[in-house]
């Protein structure tokens, strides 16, 4: 058998005069651009394309939409890809997957023959006793179970996202879709249009609605040439609705790209999926949907086969094979199920054309040739009752089986959106219901069949949004059809089985009705026991089958077994889709070249970068410790803009500091900075600063920078509720700052400070002064925080990498070294200082910190008071304690336990060998009775082993302050 | 390629690194992009273009007394928050809030003067000075694509109709914090990105990747010439 291109008009989809050239399996093939892989395979008579998840079963395509895992295949290094949606290519090297041996002499197919010893849940029941035997077992498994095969050498690509915003978005552009569009963008409305395939018209394109075959025709091509003339339509083909998420957020993806799409009102025309019927053998290749058989050859020209079977529960069967006809496929049969009273003139229609019509009849199994690897006929029976047939069979030769089961309406997104599915036993139909305000329903997955009535009733639906919208006032007119597509019940068993419900996971109707008699009733419990539904095809044509086989199995109504929970994503999608183009935002100092320059080590600090030390990383400690005894013995520089900055102004500026943080900001003394604490009202530590009083109404205050937008937010809430005549403003950004600190840090500034008397009596320990660093404005604090003569230096951010230059160069007569964050941690534990949220956790009150000297217990309030008064009344359970080990022993690391017996006292939060000292520091939490210095304190440390540290009285290093004050 | 650089002047720009083969020209105490080499015509800026106009001076005032120091200024003062207002001399006022705007000097025009509006507002209870200059960057994107543009970094709907022509949005882009205004520029359509000064750099590889399918390029104020 040699299939060949049909003549135009078939091939919608194809350019003839455009050939490619592809592998497929190692073996050339030509096909057309604009061919989907399977398409193209197809053409060749290459029905065999992949290889079933569990029994290795032969699969060919069933939908040709995409809409199943038949045709999943290995491209490139990318598995899982949709052979009859990716369009062929030149060059394109293609597998197929899930095999052993060969796609075509597939060792693992004789898995089929042990079905028996497969049944349902049998992972679940085999192999988890006796103990361990999962272990002999899992590699076995893995090997076996998964698709394609992933390439670990993957480049990532590009993949981003897009915000869209419409006034309707309409999803399918069926007939109910287009005219839905139409209407809406007529009246004003922007609009949408979501369209999976490559072109418009839905089932326009590839149906047939009439005996003729005209009307489908002429119809698309006036209304999609509506839709693309129309100002106010958009256009997405080949992109897919993928969710829908509340108030009308929907991804839609097409290609590369996610667009994140706001919509005021959706309306969604997805239309259904055509259904198999269940009987032996209903997977062999060959054997489709009708629907699949007529887009082969109205969107490829690929005639689907010779001689064919089509077996039908509609009118649509009928018109396949009409369709089929003119193209010059010889229909052996036209198989309806349903009883001659149904579709007599189609029937009549047919016989006059010489075709045989059998009513009341089903195809009870195909059979196939030689390894399963194509349909070489059917088993004609008469059927009898409620999925019985007669003892009479009947073999009619065949090379293809059209299937027209029935339809399912494309629920998925409707049903994300809350909507109830219900089932029309009349109709053998479900239909749905509870749709959320400002999304609507049109065509045949509102139950809708008849072409006239799908077009009125997208009309409805747009009519309904317009009203919504305010662009109309005009009545929705509900509309009606009597039309049925489906049959109660066309399931089939068959006593050898291979009757399947599920394609993706090869589960036959007797898998899905042992799980009922297991004890697995409800429909989400079948699924989770038997896996239906849960393969690629995400239940698209197992759904309905399997809630009939479980209302069945169970004495239920098919509405009582409803269907399994739609969640997104409707149809698969990439990790890159999701994860393509994050925004990972961060921030750099304005310095931030010049430690690169000057090779630093850079680490984060929350969202910011901060230079650690200078020097090579493999050496951290040496460049540490090189660090730290420069800034005691000469001058060291070190970027702290990343510190945070606020302002508070106005006349209640000093009110408001006093009720904020601990100490007394009343009388501050302006030019002077003052350290304060800000205790939550729990009265826990969580943040600290320096105040600096600029003027009498005016206060800068830093703080840490991971605390800074806790405390602003604090401030603004708290000001919410006091009303006092404050200003208050983040100016963490709008500042660079550097703190010079060493012995001759006063050198270096003097070179560069004209307008400020640097002296210790013109500006001594604590005070705050403003001037100009050669031409730059700057703030200047005279800190402490590291231990020496320092100067906080903050400058506007534009000036701060000329700040820096500045210092350097005038630094250079005295040797001046960068240091890092790392270095500044070191220095300050030297000096016993703390930093909130490193030396504090959610319990840390001022009491155990020794900050007593820090709350003012004069003055009325301040946030937390009340709970810090509580809780430094009780007695102290624990204390933030110094201790020191020699420099010889094992050193602890911040996070390791101090045990005190059986129990564990606290935990150490910094610890580092000090150069100052010679010897190993901390600081760590300790039980209130062994936080006297003198005292020790056990801490275990890496291995498990024990060190015993001595409590020591805090700073270690310059306990007079002689330094810092100079 | 130019004498004029930035490294000799205490302000800069926090981008000023990413700016390849460029020249340079004086305005405000600092330097501002004047061309790209290779840069030939203004159709960028009618197709798709990003400015760092960091350097122009702007101000912000806030408090009571804010809209009285405004009309004081001689400019003017939007009705409505989220609104910007231009001056004769084509300085914007961009209101933020009810008692919060800030100035923005025309990048096209030197508006001497507007540079001491800091200090003048320093003096003047009820309004406090913010110190926009610092600490947020001022980008520009123009051209025909910016609604289209936007919409890959920012979920706020910022077509025509939703957002004309003197309106401003405080949203975020690329998830940074950012304030948007919609104003013109020769005539052209300018959408005017002021963002945390510290993120400059992310901000500005963000846009500049947002950019590239629409083929935006970064030019500089010369291209107004």
């Amino acid at each position: 058998m040699k299939l060949q291109r049909l003549p135009a008009p078939m091939g919608l989809l194809i350019d003839r005069n455009e050939p490619v050239s592809f592998s497929f399996e190692g073996q050339t093939f030509k096909g057309y651009q604009g061919d989907s892989i399977a398409s193209a395979l197809l053409a060749n008579d290459q029905w065999l394309m992949s290889r079933s998840f569990k029994y290795h079963r032969p699969r060919g395509p069933l939908t040709m939409a995409g809409q199943d895992a038949n045709t999943l295949v290995q491209l490139g290094g990318e598995p899982n890809v949709l052979a009859d949606r990716e369009y062929v290519a030149e060059g394109m090297t293609i597998e197929g997957q899930n095999y052993n041996g060969s796609l075509e002499n597939d060792r693992d197919a004789y898995l089929g023959k042990f079905g028996r010893f497969m049944p349902v849940g049998f992972y679940y029941r085999s192999f988890f006793k006796p103990m361990g035997v999962w272990d002999k077992w899992e590699s076995f498994i893995r090997d076996k179970a998964g698709l394609g095969k992933l390439d670990l050498k993957f480049e990532p690509e590009y993949y981003d996202k897009q915000y869209l915003f419409y006034d309707v978005v309409v999803t399918g552009s069926g007939p109910a879709g287009l005219s839905a569009a139409l209407k809406a963008a007529d009246a004003g409305a922007n609009v949408l249009l979501v369209e999976e395939q490559p072109i418009l018209g839905g089932s326009l394109t590839y149906h047939r609605f009439d005996q003729e075959g005209e009307k489908a025709d002429q119809l698309c091509a006036e209304m999609v040439s509506a839709v693309e003339a129309h100002a106010r339509i958009d256009v997405k083909t080949e992109a897919v609705c993928n969710a829908w998420f509340t108030e009308n957020y929907l991804p839609v993806i097409q290609g590369k790209r996610m667009f994140k799409v706001r919509a005021k009102e959706v309306i969604v025309a997805s239309g259904s999926f055509e259904q198999h019927a269940v009987f032996r053998n209903n997977d062999l290749p060959g054997v489709m949907m009708s629907s699949a058989a007529l887009r082969l050859m109205k969107w490829y020209a690929v005639k689907p086969g010779e001689k064919a079977v089509v077996l039908t529960v509609n009118d649509d069967g009928y018109h396949t094979a009409l369709e089929l006809l003119e193209q010059g496929v010889i229909v052996a049969a036209v198989i309806d199920m349903r009883g001659p009273e149904y579709s007599p003139d189609s029937a009549e229609t047919l016989r006059g054309l010489g075709v045989r019509v059998e009513t009341g009849s089903t195809v009870y199994e195909a059979l196939a040739t030689k390894g399963n690897k194509h349909i070489k006929a059917i088993d004609l029976r008469q059927i009898t009752g409620k999925g019985k047939v007669s003892e009479h069979s009947e073999i009619i030769e065949c090379d293809l089986l059209c299937m027209s089961g029935g339809y399912m309406p494309v629920y998925q997104l409707l049903c994300q959106a809350g909507a109830q599915l219900s089932y029309a036993d009349d109709a053998a139909e479900f239909a749905l219901s509870g749709l959320p305000e400002h999304l609507h329903i049109a065509g045949s997955v509102n139950g809708v069949h008849e072409l006239d009535k799908v077009l009125e009733d997208g009309i409805r639906a747009a009519v309904e949004s317009l009203n919504n919208l305010g662009l109309s006032t005009e009545s929705p007119q509900v509309v009606g059809c009597d039309k049925t597509v489906n049959f109660d019940w066309p399931i089939f068993s068959h006593p050898k089985g291979k009757d399947f419900v599920d394609f993706d996971e090869d589960l036959q109707a007797k898998d899905i009705i042992n799980a009922t008699r297991l004890g697995y009733r409800d429909v989400q419990l079948v699924k989770r026991f038997s896996t239906v539904g849960m393969g690629p095809s995400q239940g698209r044509h197992s759904a309905l089958p399997t809630a009939r086989l479980v209302a069945n199995a169970t004495d239920r109504t098919v509405t009582e077994t409803g269907v399994t929970t739609a969640r997104p994503p409707f149809a698969p999608e990439k990790l890159a889709h999701v994860a393509g183009r994050i925004f990972d935002p961060y921030k750099r100092t304005a310095m931030h070249h010049r430690h690169i320059e000057l090779g630093a080590k850079m680490i984060p600090a929350g969202i910011w970068q901060r230079p650690a030390f200078y020097g090579d990383e493999n050496q951290r400690d040496h460049c540490i410790h090189k660090e730290a005894e420069h800034v005691r013995s000469k001058v060291g520089l070190i970027d702290v803009s990343t510190l945070g900055g606020i302002e508070i102004r106005g006349p209640d500026a000093a009110e408001f500091m006093n009720r904020i943080y601990t100490f007394a900001f009343l009388k501050q003394p302006v030019g002077k900075t003052r350290y304060a604490v800000l205790t939550s009202e729990h009265g826990v530590v969580i943040d600290d600063g320096v105040a600096c009083r600029i003027s009498e109404d005016h206060f800068y205050v830093t703080a840490t920078t991971s605390g800074v937008d806790r405390v602003y937010r604090d401030m603004t809430k708290w000001n919410a509720q006091w009303r006092l005549d404050v200003d208050i403003y983040n100016v963490t950004s709008a500042y660079a700052a550097v703190n010079l600190a060493g012995p001759d840090s006063r050198k270096v500034l003097e070179k560069l400070v004209s307008d400020v008397d640097l002296g210790p009596e013109g500006f001594p320990y604590l005070a705050y002064r403003e001037g100009h660093v050669k031409r730059i404005p700057a703030r200047m604090l005279r800190v402490g925080f590291v231990g020496e003569l320092g100067y906080e230096i903050h400058v506007p951010a534009c000036y701060g990498e000329a700040l820096w230059d500045l210092l350097m160069v005038a630094g250079e007569e005295f040797d001046i070294r960068p240091f890092g964050v790392e270095t500044q941690r070191l220095l300050r534990l030297e000096k016993g200082h703390i930093i909130v949220s490193q030396d504090t956790d959610g319990m840390s009150h001022p009491g155990e910190l020794d900050l007593h000297w820090a709350i003012n217990r004069k003055k009325p309030f301040f946030v937390g008071c009340r709970s810090v008064d509580i809780m430094m009344s009780q007695p102290l359970t624990r204390k933030l304690v110094g201790f020191k080990l020699p420099a010889e022993s094992k050193k602890p690391e911040e996070g390791h336990l101090v045990i005190k017996g059986p129990d564990v006292s606290g935990n150490v939060t910094s610890c580092e060998y000090s150069p100052a000292t010679d010897c190993i520091i901390g600081m760590a939490y300790a039980a209130s009775e062994d936080a006297d210095p003198g005292a020790s304190i056990t801490i275990r440390v890496d291995g498990g082993t024990e060190v015993l540290a001595e409590v020591v009285s805090l700073p270690f290093y310059d306990p007079d302050n002689l330094r810092q004050e100079m | 390629m130019s004498v004029v650089l930035p490294e000799s002047y205490d302000k800069r720009s926090l981008t000023y690194r990413l700016h390849d083969a460029v020249s340079y020209t004086e305005r405000d105490d600092t330097c501002l992009v004047e061309t790209y080499a290779g840069q030939c015509s203004s159709e960028q800026l009618s197709e798709c273009a990003l400015l760092d106009l960091s350097g122009i001076h702007r101000t912000g005032l806030r408090g009571k007394q804010a809209e009285k120091v405004l009309a004081q200024e001689g400019l003017p003062f939007p009705e409505k928050p989220n609104q910007v207002s231009i001056s004769d001399k084509g300085a914007m006022v961009a209101r933020l809030g009810s008692t919060e705007s800030w100035v923005l000097d025309n990048p096209l025009q030197d508006i001497s003067g507007l540079g001491m509006l800091e200090l003048r507002v320093l003096n003047e209870p009820g309004c406090y000075p913010l110190y926009c200059q610092h600490s947020h960057i001022w980008f520009a994107l123009t051209g025909r694509y910016l609604p289209e543009l936007m919409a890959k970094i920012c979920g706020v709907d910022l077509r025509e109709e939703a957002f004309p022509l003197g309106c401003i949005v405080q949203t975020s882009v690329a998830r940074v914090g950012a304030i948007i205004i919609h104003h013109q520029l020769n005539g052209l359509p300018v959408f005017s990105i002021m963002s945390d000064s510290s993120s400059a750099e992310y901000l500005w590889h963000a846009l500049m990747d947002a950019m590239q399918e629409f083929q935006g390029k970064p030019v500089g104020l010369g291209t107004f010439s």
